[in-house]
């Protein structure tokens, strides 16, 4: 499995057991399907910042970020990636 | 104004066919496209066989094409039903075997939830139409025509059938037994809020209103045909921008809307994000919310950032349509305690508080609270027994058809005149403005193998969430709280999830031999609270 593919399906355990929302694959529209809203969203932020250790701004928030599994696995490598140049 | 909603649209079409009636992100209807597509549609409805009184499910999730629809199914003649298509398929399927729909309309976004409806033969002889250009093609779901086939159909007007006393849609929320319940909404319900609200808010054709709840939502009743009844425009807020808080701002802002009208959990989410600015939405008039308690320190916020503009809270269950009273906050709340009042009843509607004998209660003292007034629904769909335990005859008239609906409120009068909400009389709760009863919850949880007995208890949080939805349960075969949810969610929509479990041998009871519920809601409160 690539690192991706692994962050991915860390991602999606993370919606699966935290959240309680089963997605049929890491492409699948979380928005579109409205299995994702803004209060999901929050609870959201709350885990990704524990488990990823990263930091999350709400005024750079873009709900691009969020639109499949995939896109969130890539929001945190951004992220994480951002912190490691930081330090 | 006209009896029907549709001829309202109608009307403004022909004043006014090329002035924007609905937007969303970069996709727009003019009322003259709106009402061509709705024409068209209702035709091809017709063709599918589809007679008055019949429904149409809709497996929509907001947008122009949606409005079409709920419009396209009125000039039919016929009754919409609104899905949630977030849900699981499970709760899905008791309302379309309870709504029993002679045609589904839907998009994209559905397919999933349309294959395994097929699947299990819920939609047998149920024909499927795609709002989209291109065909709804699942494992087992394939539509009978798209959009691109309406154009068809004559685009002109039908001629106005039906009577104001017909249904307009079917709008299904919690019930404690466990089964959703639909209730029925006349044109004469929806327009007698409308005719008040339009009124009292002043509203105009150069208004811009937001159309934030979801079409499940009978808040949304208000958006759609408010604005289409006086010639507005109708922002529709995409689910994307609804995520975020500072681009529900940003869409305010660059929006210019007049009206913002939401659930108080977004007014909240905005608050706690500060995504509003002083002095922001130079354009914005008037603030609306309903469907829960707004937090006085939300209100602050926004009160102290937008100097000027109108704040409303609304006040009603969908039985009521919409709502039925109203108060408009006439200044600055004094402190983040200060509780702010339900109101008095809007015009046509009446507010009630009774005891247990339906006589009047004294002013101050608590009492059950129930509403009069032409915004009471017929009742609930094919259920005369749950529709006689709430619509009561009116006790104060020989009218037998004079009816009072009982909103399980609990409520208080002020000597002023003012009603101000208390809390519930039963185990119905409020989260992101979804109604919830815990009856619901706890009906699927027993129809689970393994488990031997829960109680599903809601707890104030006392902040963002409102209440948070916990479960204690006893298994018989050590099944855990994992499994559980997992299959919970299988049976209700995610927002009704507990969010806290704790496991016993054997739950707490009381002298009564009962679930003490009281003791295990101390027990969580403090669990909640550290």
């Amino acid at each position: 499995m690539t690192a991706d593919g692994a962050l991915d399906a860390r991602v999606r355990r993370l919606f699966s057991e935290t959240l309680s929302i089963e997605v049929e694959s890491t492409d699948t529209d979380l928005i579109g399907r409205g299995l994702l809203d803004s209060l999901v969203l929050v609870e959201l932020l709350v885990h990704l910042e524990e488990e990823f250790q990263i930091d999350v701004m709400a005024a750079e928030l873009d709900p691009e970020d969020f639109r499949t599994i995939s896109a969130v696995a890539r929001f945190i490598s951004r992220l994480q990636s951002q912190a490691v140049k930081a330090g | 104004m006209t009896a029907l909603l549709q001829d309202r649209v109608t009307r403004q079409a022909d004043r006014n066919a090329g002035k924007r009636a609905i937007v969303m992100g970069n996709d727009s209807l003019t009322y003259g496209e709106l009402e061509e597509a709705g024409n068209r549609l209702a035709r091809v409805l017709q063709d599918a066989g589809c007679e008055p009184g019949e429904r149409v499910a809709l497996f929509l999730t907001k947008s122009p094409w949606a409005v079409v629809s709920m419009l396209a199914t009125l000039k039919a003649g016929c009754i919409y039903v609104p899905i949630d298509i977030a849900s699981p398929a499970a709760r899905v399927r008791r309302i379309v075997r309870s709504a029993e729909p002679r045609l589904v309309l839907a998009s994209q976004a559905a397919r999933d939830l349309l294959d395994d409806l097929v699947e299990e033969g819920d939609l047998d002889g149920v024909p499927v139409g795609s709002i989209d250009p291109t065909p709804l093609a699942g494992r087992r779901v394939h539509s009978v025509f798209t959009r691109s086939d309406w154009s068809g159909y004559a685009a002109s007007p039908l001629g106005s059938r039906g009577s104001s006393d017909d249904i307009v849609h079917l709008l299904f929320t919690s019930g404690s037994t466990g089964a959703p319940k639909g209730v029925m909404i006349t044109h004469a319900n929806v327009a007698s809020f409308i005719t008040w609200a339009t009124g009292y808010f002043g509203m105009t054709a150069s208004d811009r209103i937001s159309g934030h709840p979801p079409l499940v939502f009978d808040l949304s009743t208000f958006d759609i045909y408010g604005t289409l009844s006086v010639g507005a425009e109708l922002h529709l807020v995409p689910p994307e921008t609804n995520l975020v808080p500072h681009k529900l701002a940003e869409l305010i802002r660059s929006s210019q809307l007049t009206q913002w009208f939401s659930v108080p959990s977004t007014m909240t989410y905005m608050a706690k994000f500060d995504a509003l600015g002083r002095g922001d939405f130079p354009a914005l008039k008037r603030v609306l919310w309903c469907g829960e308690v707004l937090p006085t320190p939300t209100l602050l916020y926004w009160m102290e950032r937008l100097p000027g503009v109108q704040f409303t809270n609304l006040y009603g269950p969908t039985e009521a349509t919409i709502a039925s009273s109203y108060y408009t906050v006439p200044e600055l709340p004094r402190s983040e305690t200060e509780k702010i009042p339900i109101g008095t009843a809007c015009a046509g509607e009446e507010l009630l508080l009774l005891d247990q004998t339906l006589r009047p209660a004294p002013v101050g003292e608590i009492a059950d609270l129930y509403i009069a007034g032409a915004g009471l629904s017929p009742g609930y769909w094919r259920d005369q027994e749950k529709t006689r335990t709430a619509f009561l005859p009116d006790p104060r008239s020989d009218d037998p058809a004079a009816r009072i609906y009982r909103t399980g409120d609990l409520a208080m009068m002020t000597p002023d005149g003012m009603f101000h909400f208390v809390g519930r009389a039963d185990s119905q709760i409020k989260s992101r403005g979804y109604r919830i009863e815990l009856g619901e919850i706890e009906a699927a949880l027993n129809s689970l193998a393994g488990l031997r007995e829960c109680a599903v208890i809601g707890v104030s949080t006392g902040d963002f969430d409102n209440t948070a939805i916990c479960c204690a349960y006893a298994t018989a075969d050590g099944t855990g709280a994992s499994h559980l949810r997992g299959e919970l969610r299988r049976l209700v929509p995610s927002y009704m999830l507990p969010s806290r479990w704790k496991e016993f041998d054997h739950l707490p009871k009381n002298s009564n031999g009962k679930i003490d519920r009281a003791m295990l809601r101390g027990l969580f409160a403090q669990e909640v609270a550290g």
